[in-house]
């Protein structure tokens, strides 16, 4: 090992960890506090990458997560355990939390189709949509348990990406956007008029998950401390959270990865490097989908109702800002996005009437600033190869 | 010897425009050049053998199979690799993705494994990483030193090269390059061409190369085939061709 990287792994233990650290302070700061302190700690990260990126730092900080990586994550799963108990106090704070993290999955699946394969797919809300009905009407109407209803939503939700890939296979660009945009109407309207479904009414009365016997619904309490039930569906999210991200960076890292994003430059040369662009494009819908399909299962079985509301055009708006604020094709990015997206989103509620336009300047900004996004792609090393 | 690539009447017709027209041509394992003035159907024979269009008549034979038919990612894994006359590596990966996107054919892990069986991951993916760094070195040691850096930052003589390399990395029976030297200066072209010589020697590849440029033609080329207006006006060794009348004034003479 060279100085440097000795130097790296040896500060790294305790910078890396302690950024962690800072990190959550940041956020706890960012949904407890007002508007204003939200908007600071992002302008303030923002600032940072910028800044570290010009000055190299962030490279740095990237090297000495890779070097400590067992007890950055080891502290980054702790804090994560402790975050939500710290936040106990407000079940609003905790509301946040299970909101934000069944968003970065709906995203993390859209970043398949944006980030990977630079096809901008404006229905994502639609496929979250059908995984929460599909989800909710299995067990309502049949009176399954509602992890049956998350295996429905994860097989309905494929088989939909698949029918919603179809199109991406004729169309490229603008036409492609604009038949997802068309998927996405429809899908409302075909939930709005049906009445079996709900029709304008929704669905009321989803049950919620149990996990050995107990209902997610219920109170915890540990060493005397009273727990929300909120607690109990952020640690289920975000469990399910980090098993998503680590199958996107896994794909990421594979050859799938690298075909998509060989699709997404030249699809040509990507044909002639032996890539079936159909079977990679049905491939990056139908995965994505399925992420969407959990999450909307989780959603359906979390707020107990549901409506074409939570899943409409401004939802898919929101979501691709998640993906394009955070970082496209980077999966911790992308995350950050969503969580910060959201926290915004909730903070602008004051706003009232101008949520919608308070959330637009916001997003301009910071994407004239970083058009990249905060967490842009990173360039694939193999381990083991060494850089130079 | 065995016929390694056959076209019966190969056409195509591009609303009127027969851009190769009824083409019969047989190559074994050779080097073949395709020349033929600007427009006369060169990059779009190339476009019908790599499955990028397809025939409007006529049959295309590969190592005795009938492939016709076959869509561009089949015709990659059965052999047949080519280059682009404008060159076309993905500009936002490193060298070694574009590397290993050339293997992507040869590679026999499904997406499932990738999330699933990390270990059979890994061992795949170490033994792609060597093949293609191999293949780099083939045209010198600097290209596998910068493995990591982008294409925007590579100039254009390395990325012919690495675009070659990409081709040959899947270990195809015929590689297909469309004016690798096109737009470099003469000491590149001649650099380029003696890379391909040593390649054709180390692997007995076969190759179809077009070119423009006949002194780089009468090195390489085994033989011959003369295109003009999406026909064959000529083949045989360089010496025969460049003697033919009608070549001289379709071609040569222009
Ligand atoms: N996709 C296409 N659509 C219509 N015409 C085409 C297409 N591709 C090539 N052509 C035409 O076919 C002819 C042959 O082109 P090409 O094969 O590129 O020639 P060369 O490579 O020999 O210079 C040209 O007249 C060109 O305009
Ligand atoms: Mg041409």
């Amino acid at each position: 090992m060279t100085d440097r990287q000795t130097h790296l792994q040896n500060t790294g233990k305790f910078v890396a960890p302690l950024g962690v650290l800072i990190f959550f302070a940041a956020m706890a700061l960012a949904i407890t506090m007002n508007l204003w302190t939200t908007l600071a700690v992002v302008v303030v990260l923002t600032a940072l990458l910028i800044f570290g990126e010009k000055r190299g730092f962030v490279e740095t900080a990237y090297k000495m997560v890779e070097k400590n990586y067992k007890i950055t994550v080891a502290v980054f799963v702790a804090a994560l355990l402790l975050f939500p108990i710290a936040l106990r106090g407000n079940s609003y704070f905790l509301h946040i939390l299970v909101i934000a993290g069944i968003y970065a999955m709906v995203a993390l699946g859209l970043n398949f189709q944006i980030g990977s394969m630079g096809q901008v797919n404006f229905a994502p809300a639609a496929m979250f949509g059908i995984g929460a009905y599909t989800s909710a009407m299995v067990s309502v109407h049949y009176g399954a348990s509602p992890w049956l209803g998350m295996i429905a939503a994860v097989i309905v939700t494929a088989g939909m990406g698949v029918v919603f890939g179809f199109p991406a296979l004729k169309t490229r660009g603008f036409y492609f956007s604009l038949v997802t945009i068309a998927v996405q109407t429809i899908f409302v309207l075909l939930v709005v008029n049906t009445d079996w479904l709900g029709g304008p009414n929704g669905i009321p009365g989803i049950p919620a998950f149990s996990l050995f016997g107990r209902s997610l619904k219920q109170t915890g309490n540990l060493f005397g401390m009273l727990l929300p039930y909120q607690i109990n569906y952020i640690y289920l999210t975000f469990f399910l959270l980090i098993l998503l991200i680590i199958v996107a960076r896994r794909l990421y890292t594979s050859r799938f990865g690298l075909a998509w994003n060989a699709i997404e430059e030249d699809e040509i040369v990507a044909a002639t490097q032996g890539i079936n662009l159909t079977k990679l494009k049905l491939l990056s819908f139908s995965i994505g989908s399925v992420f969407a399909g959990i999450a909307g299962s989780i959603y359906a079985h979390y707020t107990s109702f549901i409506g074409t509301e939570d899943f409409d055009f401004n939802k898919s708006l929101i979501l691709i800002c998640m993906v394009l604020l955070g970082g496209m094709d980077n999966p911790v990015g992308v995350t950050l996005g969503a969580v910060l997206l959201t926290v915004i989103d909730e903070k602008l509620r004051v706003f009232a009437d101008y949520r919608m336009l308070m959330y637009s300047v916001i997003l301009i900004v910071v994407l004239v600033v970083r058009a990249q996004g905060l967490l842009p792609k990173r360039n694939r090393t193999y381990p083991g190869t060494e850089e130079g | 010897m065995d016929t390694l690539l056959k076209t019966k009447d190969l056409t195509i017709n591009f609303g009127g425009l027969l851009a190769v027209n009824k083409v019969n041509c047989e190559m074994n394992n050779e080097v073949l050049g395709l020349i033929g003035p600007n427009g006369s159907g060169k990059t779009t024979f190339l476009n019908l053998i790599s499955g990028i269009y397809n025939a409007t008549d006529g049959e295309i034979e590969f190592q005795g199979r009938n492939i016709t038919k076959l869509q561009a990612s089949d015709i990659r894994s059965i052999g047949i690799a080519r280059t682009f006359q404008t060159n076309r590596l993905c500009l936002k990966l490193t060298v070694l993705d574009n590397m290993l996107l050339g293997l992507f054919s040869k590679q026999q892990i499904r997406w499932w494994e990738t999330i699933f069986n990390q270990k059979k991951h890994h061992l795949e993916l170490r033994v792609n990483i060597d093949k293609c760094l191999h293949v780099l070195s083939y045209f010198n040691e600097e290209l596998v030193e910068q493995k990591y850096e982008l294409i925007d930052t590579i100039p254009l003589i390395d990325r012919r090269r690495i675009e070659i390399a990409r081709a040959l990395v899947s270990d195809p029976a015929l590689l297909l390059l469309d004016e690798p030297t096109a737009g470099l200066n003469p000491q590149e072209t001649h650099s380029i061409v003696e890379d391909l010589k040593k390649i054709r020697e180390k692997t007995g590849i076969s190759m179809i190369f077009i070119e423009h440029d006949m002194g780089v033609i009468s090195t390489i080329a085994d033989r011959v085939v003369v295109l003009n207006a999406g026909q064959i006006i000529a083949e045989g060794s360089f010496a025969e061709v460049s003697k033919n009348e009608e070549v001289r004034s379709a071609y040569l003479g222009s």
